[in-house]
């Protein structure tokens, strides 16, 4: 029994505080975080765009190729694996360019999300009553005054939740971007472990983090769908 | 003030409408009845373009709506709409959803448009409702606001499709009698209803369908009680019993 504490103690010794090694997750977390966060702030903008330009073309059969760029688009993105695209957007596209590489990751997981995100968008505008749309016509709205006044206020009871589950996948797939080299928490525990040759409590750690932060995510979407049940209509 | 020419709807191969024409002056109440299926609604529809038509022209003072040119919401503004399910913007108070469009487009200031909603409000007997939200009115209550919103725009003509088919029975004469009150104040309208009663009661010209014809068009005594087409003694009959 004491030689599994005094084993513990030793893994939990050499995995974090000998040589500073907990900045490793530090770092890790922070730039998961970063990448997480930026790349879904880019995801809701480009999912906003491509949503609306397809739902524009649905609507009025205007804005061909736009709409057809559009869907392209979605369907690479969702029809291809995120590390694939990750590495054409690093070794292709950035290949001879000298850039932080959490831009990189950032740009590739921002797009990846848009696609998704243009989905959920998509599906909370065609939740919406058509009758709506067509009232807000009748009385001489046009088509953004529409959906900024009548149709994208109420989408939002249902976009929002599931943008909070669009978070916390990509949360967790920026694991992937150990792949091209950046520090992200997974990646973090790969360099301690190459160091101590013990992959056990590196791995166990970052579990326990991608865990906390998913759970704790998934309650804050949890009270904002109540919340927004509780709206006045 | 509206001709309709040669109006054709096809959905896919299916024709809805087959060659419509009839004309609406300033003032006249024009009420379309006939089976259901028969296309009543979709030429309201077609009327302020949320159905595109497949062929024809509607000429709406002076303008063919069909013109490529034509602002569509500029023509909207003045052709307004009453639906059979509402359509109240659900995320909008009463007084919310009566002036967004006139402020929006910048047609009035918000504080004259609250001033007229509130005129209105009062005069139909809706005032203690300003600030609910739809889904806190009765079907009547929420029709009668839709009605208040189309007034609002000050339109050159209504169109009202089935406007209480969605309603309780109880509700209907509210909304009916307030359709009355906009009537006997000269708007133009045409109203697609199975009400035969009220359109009897306010039409000034009907226009019966079948199959996505016009049959037979007339005022409505001669509609009503000298019918000429067999199928539409038919179907005043059914509708009598």
């Amino acid at each position: 029994m004491s030689e599994y504490f005094s084993w513990i103690k030793d893994t939990f010794y050499y995995s974090l505080i000998y040589d500073d090694r907990y900045k490793y997750i530090f770092i890790g977390l922070k730039n998961t975080i970063l990448i997480a966060l930026f790349a879904v702030i880019l995801g809701v903008v480009i999912g906003i765009l491509v949503a609306l330009i397809r739902n524009y073309y649905d609507n009025n059969k205007k804005l061909i190729i736009l709409n057809f760029i559009s869907k392209s688009y979605v369907n690479i993105i969702r029809g291809t694996p995120v590390i694939l695209q990750l590495m054409i957007i690093y070794y292709v596209i950035f290949k001879s360019v000298d850039i932080n590489i959490l831009f990189v990751g950032i740009i590739a997981f921002g797009i990846n999300s848009g696609a998704y995100v243009s989905e959920i968008i998509r599906a909370g505008i065609n939740s919406i009553d058509k009758g709506q749309m067509e009232a807000g016509y009748s009385l001489g709205l046009k088509y953004g005054q529409v959906m900024r006044f009548i149709v994208l206020p109420q989408a939002i009871r249902n976009i929002l939740p599931a943008l909070g589950n669009e978070f916390i996948t990509l949360l967790k797939e920026t694991s992937v971007g150990a792949y091209i080299g950046i520090i992200e928490l997974t990646k973090a525990s790969d360099i301690i472990a190459s160091r101590t040759y013990d992959y056990f409590f590196p791995l166990i750690i970052i579990a326990i983090i991608y865990l906390i932060m998913t759970l704790g995510l998934t309650k804050l979407v949890n009270l904002l769908e109540r919340k927004l049940d509780n709206v006045n209509y | 003030m509206l001709i309709i020419k040669g109006l054709k709807k096809k959905f896919n191969k299916n024709s809805v409408l087959k060659n419509i024409n009839f004309e609406v002056n300033k003032g006249d109440r024009i009420a379309i009845i006939g089976p259901s299926g028969c296309g009543k609604s979709t030429l309201l529809r077609c009327i302020n373009l949320l159905e595109k038509p497949s062929e024809g022209s509607i000429i709406f003072n002076n303008t063919n709506l069909l013109d490529k040119s034509v602002e569509l919401n500029v023509i909207r503004e003045k052709i307004g709409m009453v639906f059979q399910q509402f359509n109240l913007f659900n995320n909008l108070t009463v007084l919310e959803n009566i002036i967004l469009a006139p402020t929006k487009l910048g047609l009035i200031s918000k504080s004259d448009a609250v001033k007229e909603a509130k005129k209105l409000l009062k005069q139909f007997d809706l005032y203690d409702k300003l600030n609910n939200y739809p889904r806190e009115l009765s079907g009547g209550q929420k029709q009668r606001v839709a009605i208040i919103r189309t007034l609002i725009m000050n339109p050159d003509m209504i169109l009202f499709d089935e406007p209480t088919s969605a309603l309780d029975p109880e509700m209907v004469l509210e909304v009916e009698d307030l359709i009355k009150t906009i009537a006997d104040e000269n708007m133009t309208m045409i109203v697609v209803s199975h009400e035969m009663n009220f359109i009897k009661n306010i039409a000034t010209k009907v226009i019966f369908m079948i199959d996505g014809e016009i049959v037979e068009i007339g005022d409505p005594d001669t509609i009503f009680n000298k019918p000429k087409d067999e199928r539409l003694k038919k179907f005043i009959n059914l509708t009598n019993k």
